[in-house]
């Protein structure tokens, strides 16, 4: 390749250019979309290159399966909707922790089984290949999925190790956590929960059966027997209104201690009247009603639709049952003398420990480094996207990532006293104080039972001297007819729903506060790395200054082993050229330089210095000798969803600002690609986690927080809702109200949509509501309804509210 | 009509059992997870048998947990 041709070939091209013009080199065709065979994503590829999945996650999978004989899981998932399509996502952890005796004796079971958390859980394939991992494991005894907590209990055959087992789930894409399932907490809810089903049981039978004799009763039974069958309806009641209601009474006490009323006061209030009127009747032999039968049913449908609204709250993601991500986790601890090392759970690492630090992990503690250097990615806590160069003597700090060297640690904090660990903490107490649509529900349920109560009292007051038994009698329809039921139920209800179908669209919110919260939203902060750029370095722009392809070949074996984020961009960028394999020897690296021979020649890439456009990052050079053969431009590449997102946000009538703790230039260079102006304030750059937490907390509730899981973690809790795009999911639902799991910002757009939606549901059952008690509250007070025909009425009401706010969960979960 | 005499009792004999018969297995843990065995019963018995028969150690299908 003669040096004239250096003059000739100088091009800069954008990214996309360069791929176009590159295939035209090759003789290929273009590219297209194509579905990856494991996860049903799309992805685009060369028409002629035989790829069929998205990345490497899912290939890795496909073939584990397949070679386990496990490949009937594509044919079980076509067969059994909804297909569940995520991409696989492989962790690096070893879990070594799991077979550390600490957490074994925190963790296990009676030391044979353990509770995992597994990412991924989505259908009936997935419970169908999670409980065959045995096959593919030989320390699991067997698998037990819980659909609705997403959890699986493994078992391990005697001696069977269990960070084996959880690396046998991660390589199948599940990423598993430990839960703390056979904790004490778990084991009372679990009783808690038995205690009520059985509460349910008993009120249904005892009812069921009172029914029998209540309707030969109202058909006319003769004296001798209805008086017996009158008595057996009281004994068969006698059960459900003591046991059965005891959680009324309970609430009822405690409410009127603290000198407050809560829905279950007039419950209790009704209850005692409609057992001391059929009481009197029954004993004194009048010709009075008796009203055990609809005691007894109120109390049975009151007990179960709370207990099924329980149920569809507490299915939702708990994240405090999550474990905290940076307690476990494995290190390598070395002996004082440092000649040993030993694996050691994250959660057992004392202060003057030292760590041996191995390219490519996460730092676990605060600490300076003892000796060694390396390469440091700060972006959990700055939110820089470049890496930073460490040396003896240096503070780093946990949750940092070393992406190259290797060094020793010494430990100069616990891992629970971290920077990052105060971080998160203080985004866990600000993530509870929550501003409460239901809390306003209960104060408006107060004043309405107070009302009822008084219009009670005062009826039966105006009919003492003149007919008191009219008066009970128009007093206890009054109380049994007017329901705040959709205070109590139909809200949070239609707020569980609202969650329910945001997670069938791959949106997992905390709960369902956020909704309400959601609503108020004003302007929407970005985060910039990760979030509307790509989370890795990537190559901008490349400039061939010399030289022919062949050369490239060259690149690509020296760069194919290094696993620094320079060395992936670079293959990532020329990743789709048709280069001839080259052979390279005696690869290495010297003082930041990458070096290596190949026919007879010295070939190297190195650092060119900051480009001359100041946005980009660093700019490195391909050198054959002294000679440049190519220059790349490395820095941030805007997503693609990000532009959409931003559109469809921006025509809601919503603000967005961009803000980043990255250097001015760089932000507003990715600002003004995406539409962001910076006169009026939209683009905040150089912030720290501190300052965006402050810049959130003044927006008050106007203000949602869009950024990764790790990295932003304050910021995201400071805001009035914070959405984590990335990042592992525990760290991220700590901190935030949101997670998205599909990493798709598109899907912000259907967060705003179900929010509406769910908030109009409510407003129409508010409305329902209030109507029917006004109108049935007159009829009771007037004497136009008797309590019988008002014990009917009223769970005919709460349902029609309950089946309105279904019929919106439905549309919302199909999509309308 | 004196038979009544007989099944209302037997009635109340009934329902009792029925009771009983919930509330131990609501002890048993029956009712822990309402929701993976509704799935489980989806797949069919094609898929139970393995390819490999390495060391096909397929898990018992077994109850919920005690």
């Amino acid at each position: 390749v003669g040096l004239g041709l250096a003059a000739v070939v100088q091009l800069r091209w954008d990214m996309e250019k360069a791929m176009s013009l590159t295939t035209g080199f090759s003789g290929d065709t273009a590219s297209m979309l194509k579905v990856c065979i494991h996860c049903g994503t799309s992805f685009r590829a060369e028409a002629s290159s035989g790829e069929r999945f998205c990345c490497h996650g899912c290939e890795a999978v496909h073939q584990l399966l397949t070679t386990a004989g496990l490949d009937d899981y594509y044919r079980l998932r076509e067969i059994s909707p909804p297909v569940c399509a995520l991409p696989a996502k492989v962790s690096s952890e070893s879990f070594a922790f799991c077979d550390d005796p600490e957490v074994i004796r925190r963790y296990s079971n009676n030391d044979r089984e353990m509770d995992f958390f597994v990412e991924g859980l989505n259908c009936s394939a997935c419970i169908w290949l999670l409980e065959r991992l045995p096959l593919l494991c030989g320390d699991v005894e067997s698998v037990e999925v819980n659909f609705a907590k997403s959890t699986v209990r493994v078992k391990r055959v005697s001696g069977g190790s269990f960070a084996r087992a959880a690396q046998a789930l991660n390589r199948i894409g599940y990423t598993p956590h430990l839960v703390d399932e056979s904790g004490t907490q778990e084991l009372l809810r679990k009783r808690e929960r038995r205690r009520e089903l059985i509460r349910i049981g008993v009120a249904a039978a005892c009812t069921g059966n009172i029914m029998i004799f209540s309707v030969s009763l109202y058909g006319g039974a003769d004296s001798f027997i209805g008086q017996w069958f009158a008595w057996l309806t009281a004994v068969l009641a006698a059960p459900v209104l003591t046991y059965g209601a005891w959680p009324f009474y309970r609430s009822a006490y405690q409410a009127l201690r603290a000198r407050t009323l809560n829905l279950d006061v007039p419950i209790v209030a009704a209850l005692i009247a409609g057992v001391v009127m059929s009481a009197w009747s029954l004993l004194a032999r009048t010709e009075g009603a008796v009203y055990f039968d609809s005691l007894s049913m109120l109390v049975f449908l009151l007990l179960s639709s709370r207990a099924w609204l329980k149920n569809l709250q507490q299915t939702h993601l708990d994240a405090s049952r999550l474990e905290d991500s940076l307690l476990l986790g494995t290190v390598e601890r070395l002996s004082p003398d440092g000649r040993t090392r030993e694996k050691i759970s994250r959660l057992s690492l004392q202060v003057d420990d030292f760590v041996a630090i191995d390219s490519d992990t996460l730092i676990p503690a605060d600490g300076i480094i003892a000796h060694g250097h390396g390469l440091v990615q700060m972006s959990a806590l700055t939110g820089e996207s470049a890496p930073v160069d460490v040396r003896e003597g240096d503070v780093v700090f946990a949750g940092t990532q070393n992406v190259e060297g290797e060094w020793v640690l010494h430990v100069k904090k616990k891992v629970s006293d971290s920077r990052l660990a105060r971080l998160l903490r203080d985004a866990e107490t600000s993530s509870r104080e929550k501003p409460a649509l239901i809390r306003f529900a209960d104060q408006v349920g107060r004043w309405f039972v107070g009302v009822v109560l008084l219009l009670a009292l005062f009826i039966v007051a105006r009919f003492a001297l003149t007919d008191p038994s009219e008066g009970f009698s128009r007093a206890l329809a009054l109380v049994i007819v007017t329901c705040p039921c959709v205070f109590g139920m139909a809200i949070p209800l239609s707020l569980s729903l609202a969650v329910k179908a945001a997670a069938r669209r791959g949106l997992l919110i905390k709960n369902g506060d956020v909704i309400e919260r959601l609503a108020a939203i004003r302007r929407v902060y970005f985060d910039k790395t990760g979030t509307v750029t790509e989370a890795a370095l990537s190559c901008v722009g490349f400039q061939i200054c010399t030289g022919d392809l062949s050369e490239f070949g060259v690149l690509r074996a020296l760069e194919k082993d290094q696993d620094h984020p320079v060395a992936i961009a670079l293959l990532r960028a020329i990743e789709s050229l048709d280069l001839p394999e080259m052979k390279v020897s005696n690869v290495r690296v010297e003082d930041g330089r990458l070096l290596g021979e190949c026919r007879g020649h010295e070939y190297s890439v190195r650092a060119h210095g900051l480009s001359e456009a100041e946005t980009l990052r660093m700019s490195y050079g391909f050198y054959r000798e002294d000679e440049m053969l190519a220059r790349f431009d490395l820095g941030d590449r805007v997503r693609e969803d990000a532009t959409d997102a931003l559109r469809a946000l921006r025509a809601r009538g919503l603000e967005t600002v961009l803000l980043s703790g990255d250097r001015r230039s760089v932000v507003e260079a990715v600002g003004q690609k995406l539409g962001f102006a910076r006169i009026s304030g939209d683009i905040v750059a150089e912030a720290t986690p501190e300052d965006k937490r402050e810049l959130l907390r003044a927006d008050g509730a106007r203000a949602a927080m869009i950024g990764d899981g790790a990295n932003d973690a304050s910021a995201l809790a400071a805001a009035s809702v914070g959405i984590a795009v990335r990042g592992s999911m525990e760290a991220s639902l700590r901190a935030a109200d949101v997670y998205l799991l599909k990493n798709d910002l598109r899907a912000l757009d259907d967060l705003f949509s179900i929010t509406h939606a769910t908030r109009r549901a409510i407003v129409r059952n508010l409305l329902i509501s209030v109507s029917f008690n006004v109108c049935a509250g007159a009829l009771a007070l007037t004497g136009h309804m008797h309590p019988l025909w008002a014990a009917v009425l009223m769970p005919l009401s709460s349902l029609t509210v309950l089946i309105s706010s279904l019929i919106t969960g439905r549309k919302l979960e199909t999509g309308k | 009509m004196n038979i009544v005499y007989v099944l209302a009792p037997l009635a109340l004999l009934l329902g009792l059992g029925f009771a009983i018969s919930y509330i131990v297995a609501t002890h048993r843990g029956q009712f822990d997870d309402l929701e993976t065995p509704a799935h489980r019963m989806l797949i069919d018995d094609e898929f139970d048998t393995p390819k490999t028969p390495a060391k096909a150690k397929i898990p018992a299908k077994k109850g919920p947990h005690l």
